[in-house]
């Protein structure tokens, strides 16, 4: 189960601003959601590949060739901020 | 009034043009954006067919905001294949679907609830595609299906839905929040319906790396005589009475048309739900990390960089924003074998026993839902909790990437309860043949029916 101060750091991991009166309702919800993952605790899982997904393809890697690609000015068009062909975003430090 | 392909096609050209106007006039936020240029034009074997497309796959020059205020304005400037392939197929896109925020089900959508045709007191589901059939505004919609977003929808509605095996449907421009268990689907007034779009949006896809190189086939499956049908009985837990009842007399039904029904048991089925939700957490918070106001959306007045991310993030729901939390807490170095790589070892004990249930039986029944279409604004309008409240056997098919149709089996009063049918990994055509005889032989589908 995850502490109050836990809570504020995974907030500030996921980089999403959570009001001070909101942090005891993050911290019960997600807490209720660690206590319904206990139903896994007994998986008989020793020796057992993982699946990281249900695909049944064998990955290969294409070759390293230059293929058309979005144009800068499509890339750009949604950004909130621009500079030259650049995102442009508030100073950092 | 449902209303079927060939239906929409007799209309002619006015077709599109009904369908938009039905579309404006609708009160129950089925639709986020309304396509109102949309015409007809082209040839395919979908000319002239008004079709609906979730708001979480990409339509160049159409905003796109996966019901989130985060991806508000958000006009992408490519098309993904599935809209692609409509248009060439000669179909229009009238509008863009509302669902739960980016599909995770639970979150709330930022344009409120979808309401349900048949009784707006009640929910439509946590998208809005399947309700946008069953209201005859479209005879189709495409839209994604991760946790039942389109299955359970089409279950509320009354619709038909189908989802095929993973990788038979390019995913190339699907906004998803969870890869390994999103696959794009389709919803319709028949099965017959929902597989010919499915049809037209299969095939290989270089763009999308787990794109089968084969397209798949639907049609020509195997014939119900002679079927084994297995009823897992942990699918059955929590189902209500009256949906209980439906489900009993669809297993008659099949028995009549010469398949065996037989219950079985899935000993992993208990692991099935946290397991697709710890795996869909994790998922989602890498996913769902690009939205910074950096790229696209909307950004947050911030004077540094750390406080606009910050900000600007914070416009995700609480759901979605508790989502993301919980996967990275799932992923960190304290945490990962106990919850992520475990999860990930049982998906393999999950997909190694439905294999070895598909040698002995063709095919899997199940009620779709546990219950029927909850109120609107219930309990579970915007809740941590309402993927556990819906069905285990959904989230199985998700797991192995199984095929998996829901159909109409009958009535709770006045709303409908779904019947879900899952089949054997690129057993699609088995799901599809299944599906159409048991609407074939039943009427709880039906073309033009007045709502």
């Amino acid at each position: 189960m995850i502490q109050k101060d836990e809570m504020k750091k995974l907030a500030w991991v996921a980089r999403i601003a959570v009001e001070e009166k909101d942090i005891p309702e993050f911290q019960e919800k997600i807490n209720a959601k660690l206590a319904s993952y206990a139903a896994i605790a007994d998986a008989p899982v020793g020796g057992v590949k993982k699946t990281v997904n249900p695909s049944r393809l064998n990955t290969v890697l294409r070759k390293d060739t230059a293929a058309p690609s979005m144009s800068a000015e499509d890339a750009l068009k949604n950004a909130p901020e621009v500079y030259e062909t650049s995102f442009k975003i508030p100073k950092i430090l | 009034m449902i209303k079927d392909i060939a239906s929409f096609k007799a209309a002619g050209s006015k077709a599109v043009a009904e369908s938009l106007e039905k579309i404006k006039k609708d009160d129950s936020g089925i639709f986020i954006t309304v396509c109102g240029g949309a015409e007809s034009s082209g040839s395919g074997p979908l000319a002239g067919v008004p079709i609906a497309v979730s708001d979480n796959i990409s339509t160049k020059g159409i905003e796109t905001t996966c019901a989130s205020k985060i991806l508000k304005g958000y006009v992408p400037p490519f098309s993904g294949k599935s809209a692609d392939d409509l248009e060439k197929a000669g179909a229009v896109i009238v509008g863009k679907t509302n669902l739960t925020e980016f599909g995770i089900l639970g979150a709330a959508s930022a344009y409120g609830p979808v309401k349900n045709p048949r009784d707006k007191t009640k929910k439509g589901g946590p998208s809005g595609s399947a309700a946008a059939v069953a209201a005859g505004l479209v005879p189709a919609a495409v839209c994604s299906d991760a946790g039942g977003l389109l299955r359970v929808s089409a279950s509320f509605c009354g619709t038909a839905a189908f989802k095929p095996s993973y990788g038979a449907i390019s995913r190339f421009g699907l906004i998803y929040y969870t890869g390994s268990l999103d696959q794009i689907g389709v919803t319709a007034a028949t099965i017959s319906d929902a597989a010919a779009v499915a049809d037209i949006l299969s095939g290989n896809d270089k763009r999308d790396t787990t794109s089968l190189p084969e397209k798949m086939l639907y049609f020509g499956g195997k014939p119900l005589a002679g079927c084994k049908i297995g009823i897992p009985e942990e699918f059955l837990e929590g189902v209500s009475a009256g949906v209980m009842k439906t489900f009993d007399e669809a297993v008659k039904t099949f028995e009549k048309l010469g398949a065996s029904c037989r219950k079985i048991s899935l000993k992993n089925a208990g692991y099935m739900q946290p397991v697709h939700d710890i795996i869909a957490a994790g998922e989602s918070s890498a996913m769902l990390a690009k939205y910074d106001g950096t790229r696209f959306g909307p950004r947050a007045e911030a004077d540094n960089w750390h406080e606009m991310i910050a900000k600007t993030r914070a416009l995700f729901g609480p759901v979605t924003a508790r989502r993301i939390m919980l996967g990275i807490h799932l992923l960190m170095a304290g945490q990962y074998n106990d919850y992520y790589m475990k999860s990930m070892q049982t998906r393999t004990l999950i997909i190694d026993e439905f294999n070895a249930v598909f040698q002995d039986y063709d095919l899997l029944i199940s009620p779709t839902t546990k219950d029927v279409a909850p109120d609107v604004g219930g309990t579970c309008g915007g809740c941590d909790q309402e993927f556990s409240a819906y069905s285990a056997a959904i989230a199985g098919a998700d797991l192995a990437g199984l095929p998996a149709a829901t159909v109409p089996c009958g009535f709770v009063g006045k709303l409908p309860a779904g019947l879900q049918i899952i089949g054997g990994y690129l057993k699609d055509a088995d799901v599809i043949a299944a599906a159409e005889a048991f609407e074939k032989e039943t009427d709880f589908v039906k073309p033009q029916e007045a709502i």
